[in-house]
């Protein structure tokens, strides 16, 4: 009884007065720890076994053997190159982009909600849409992206743009930071509004340029912002799947293969869940290290409140 | 002082001219598509670049909803879609309540889950209920990615409905229990009312989910005549890479357009909300 009533002063269990909220609670609950807790944890166990579909063997616990296979698998490493990439090259321009973007929305002109409206706009297409405009955009004939360089004099022969080795990464990294610029702007955006004005004019009456400002004043104002803003990024990337699936499916020649990419041909296609789910671990080690990262600055941030 | 009227013109004019060129960036695709939607073949085909289109040619839009599944997709994609708000919401509104209005540690866990869900690599997720809809009978079926997507969709939807629940002044709520009123029939009679607004966005929230996501839907759906919209599209590309542009842009555009929709209605809303949830990070 001791341990009850504890438990509920500490708002662990619901008081007696609140039993009939249980009953509006239960449902979610039940469905949330079926089918979204458990799968996970299912999931990460998963990565520890040899479980290939339409196999009718026992479910051998094999401890780190998926993952001393996946670090003689060539796929896999060049996954992992192509990965160091895709997440360093998508986070800094992405920040860069929604800075930039922030900052020009920030100023006080005229027709200021239509231009970030029209900021907005790859947010309201699906994914996989976005994937497939791109595709058109990137036609080695008569895409808008050759013609529209070749007009300019930037190029003099059309490039088969996600065909070859060289140029496929960078253009799925294009389409990635241009469909996730308007979060990053949105965010960067309200963290602008909240830095006050006084500090700005204060510094004016010092005799402090834009550049100083910026400096002095804007960045370290948007630290805490944009560190979880990184972070958050890092993890989304880590983990993107639809927009490469339909620009590349991963090719050509592995060149845009990322774990997400590897992890579904392995499950889906060749039957090997084991292993993709031993994918899927490596990168929750990355994801847990974030996060972690992430709380502790949050915590510091907190302490110095 | 004209020197600094002065300066302030030219940085509003900079300003302006950066802006149109981010917003050309950023929505020519769409304008794009949608004069590619109407283009006939040939001119799509052409290296002459065309805003508006030669010969305007509704072709491609007949094609696809009478050659194509496009229907099917769309049919398919409303089913999954208004499921997956109707249940969320529904689970959502009597789980966000109970948040708001008791002091439980529901709170923070939930906290927790969302971040959980938003981070955690999917592959890992979706294995086992793979599995579990496979013994369930309920692969290939839309009630298996109905519930695939309302579990995904529920902590996010409960945070949004226990804020604007907490918006609501709990002695209004009060006054009913004293007046006799039960506590369901007071939710129904006097709650549900005033929170109608949060409803309809965690509902449009819900919606869109169901509308737009790819990847579970690729894998719980495995046979063409049950796949949602964003799955069908897909296979408008052939096995060469192959793609017949102008039907694809034009079923793009249909698929775009709820969200389209949704997004111009509640502009100013969903641009706030979201500016706040940012600043609360």
């Amino acid at each position: 009884m001791k341990i009850t009533k504890f438990l509920k002063t500490k708002g662990i269990l619901l008081t007696t007065r609140n039993k009939e909220f249980y009953f509006l609670l239960i449902p979610s609950c039940i469905i949330i720890l079926l089918f979204s807790f458990y799968p996970l944890l299912r999931g990460v166990y998963l990565g520890f076994t040899n479980y290939k579909f339409g196999v009718n063997k026992e479910l051998i616990f094999t401890g780190l053997d998926n993952f001393f296979i996946l670090f003689k698998d060539r796929l896999f490493l060049q996954s992992l190159g192509v990965t160091v990439k895709w997440v360093f090259f998508n986070v800094f321009f992405l920040y860069i982009a929604g800075f930039f973007i922030a900052l020009l929305l920030n100023v006080d002109i005229k027709f200021k909600e239509i231009f970030r409206c029209l900021t907005l706009v790859p947010w309201v297409i699906a994914p996989v849409v976005r994937g497939l405009m791109w595709r058109f955009f990137y036609n080695p004939s008569y895409g808008v992206i050759n013609v529209i360089l070749k007009n300019m004099g930037i190029i003099d022969n059309n490039i088969n743009w996600l065909g070859s080795y060289e140029y496929a990464l960078p253009a799925a990294i294009f389409v990635n930071v241009w469909s996730t610029t308007p979060f990053v702007a949105v965010a960067l955006l309200a963290g602008l509004q909240t830095i006050d004005l006084q500090l700005y004019e204060a510094s004016s009456i010092d005799g402090a340029n834009i550049f100083q400002k910026f400096i002095y004043i804007t960045l370290p104002q948007l630290k805490v912002i944009s560190i979880t803003i990184i972070i958050l990024l890092s993890i989304w990337t880590i983990n993107a799947f639809d927009i490469v699936y339909v620009l590349t499916g991963g090719g050509p020649g592995g060149t845009t293969n990322l774990p997400m990419l590897l992890a579904y041909n392995e499950a889906f296609k060749y039957g090997r869940p084991g292993y993709a789910a031993a994918i899927g671990n490596f990168v929750l080690l990355f994801v847990i290290f974030g996060l972690g990262f992430s709380y502790l600055i949050s915590k510091n941030r907190k302490e110095k409140l | 002082m004209l020197n600094k009227q002065k300066r302030e013109i030219i940085k509003k004019t900079l300003v302006y001219f950066l802006l149109i060129i981010v917003s050309l960036i950023m929505a020519f695709p769409l304008v794009f598509m949608f004069s590619t939607a109407l283009k006939s073949p040939k001119e799509i085909a052409s290296t002459d670049l065309t805003i508006i289109p030669s010969t305007i040619t509704y072709d491609n839009f007949h094609e696809v909803f009478y050659e194509t599944r496009l229907v099917t997709g769309l049919l398919n994609s409303f089913k999954v879609a208004t499921l997956t708000a109707i249940i969320a919401s529904t689970l959502s509104l009597s789980a966000g309540y109970t948040l708001a209005r008791i002091k439980f540690t529901g709170t923070s866990i939930l906290q927790i889950w969302i971040v959980v869900s938003q981070t955690f690599p999917l592959i890992l997720i979706i294995i086992p209920l793979f599995i579990i809809l496979r013994t369930l009978g309920l692969l290939n079926q839309h009630p298996g990615l109905v519930l695939v997507y309302v579990v995904w969709a529920i902590p996010f939807s409960t945070w949004m409905l226990k804020g604007y629940v907490q918006a609501v002044p709990v002695e209004i709520e009060d006054a009913a229990l004293i007046d006799g009123c039960s506590r369901f029939k007071m939710l129904y009679k006097i709650l549900l009312p005033i929170i109608k607004p949060g409803i309809v966005a965690t509902s449009l929230f819900a919606f869109i989910l169901g509308w737009q996501e790819f990847f579970f839907a690729l894998v719980v759906l495995r046979i063409p005549e049950k796949t949602t919209l964003p799955v069908l599209l897909t296979r408008f590309i052939g096995l060469e890479g192959m793609a017949r542009w102008g039907p694809l842009a034009a079923a793009s555009l249909v698929a775009t357009l709820p969200a389209l929709v949704v997004f111009l209605v509640f502009q100013k809303h969903f641009i706030s909300g979201l500016m706040g949830g940012a600043v609360k990070q």
